[in-house]
């Protein structure tokens, strides 16, 4: 690998290790992302009532929209930690390609919304009495694709509309519409009717 | 796994899209 490319991969990893270094020591954002996603399954499991069929059907779609909510909150929370103290201008200030900023953003929110998913999923599961290892491969690689679409997204939106601290930024507007299909083929692709008959 | 796999394949071409678009969007996007 040449010089430039190698420079360029130290500074990505070295944003996503701020991130996630900072994330470590505060879990002010962890601690109230999962909170958030356990409250909306519970929550989901609530409306959708004891019916055990219901709530199989209506499983996939409400894990996702977890993912979803709480991912939107993890992305504003992102920049805005970098507001305070003007953070994000000697940021800028660094030198080299800014696009390694943004990569490095999206690699820290990557492996966050991941590890919020490895508690997320097995949860729902159990709440909602999915056979999880039945579907685990096919699961896995949708999670981890439909993930990647969502923080790709997510962080690029979380960066737009000039969030000062303090407030949310449009992301949680802006994400949801743009983002449908990833969400929509997370839900697709694991979801059964009764009968084996995909729903419409 | 048919279903599943078509899904992959789709989010595989939204991810690169989205991907290569939000890279290169993102300077345009802090400079404002």
């Amino acid at each position: 690998m040449s010089g430039p490319w190698r420079a360029e991969l130290g500074r990505v990893a070295a944003v996503a290790w701020k991130d996630l270094t900072a994330e470590r020591r505060t879990r002010a954002n962890a601690n109230a992302v999962l909170f958030f996603a356990v409250l909306v399954l519970v929550l989901f499991g609530f409306a959708f009532g004891p019916d055990a069929d219901a709530l199989r059907v209506a499983a996939p779609g409400v894990l996702w929209l977890t993912v979803l909510f709480s991912g939107v909150l993890a992305f504003n929370r992102s920049y805005q930690v970098e507001l305070e103290n003007g953070a994000f201008d000697v940021l800028l200030l660094y030198p080299g390609d800014r696009r390694a900023i943004f990569l490095g953003k999206v690699v820290a929110n990557l492996v966050f919304v991941l590890l919020i998913e490895a508690l997320v999923v097995p949860l729902a599961a159990l709440l909602y009495g999915l056979p999880l290892l039945a579907a685990l491969p096919g699961l896995a690689a949708v999670v981890l694709l439909a993930t990647l679409g969502l923080v790709t997204v997510g962080t690029f939106y979380g960066a737009m509309g000039e969030p000062r601290p303090g407030t949310g930024s449009p992301a949680a507007v802006a994400v949801v519409p743009h983002r449908d299909p990833a969400p929509r083929g997370g839900r697709r692709s694991d979801d059964r009717g009764p009968g084996g008959r995909p729903h419409g | 796994m048919g279903e599943v796999g078509a899904w992959i394949r789709l989010l595989i071409v939204f991810d690169v899209v989205f991907f290569i678009a939000c890279v290169l969007a993102f300077e345009h996007v802090i400079e404002e």
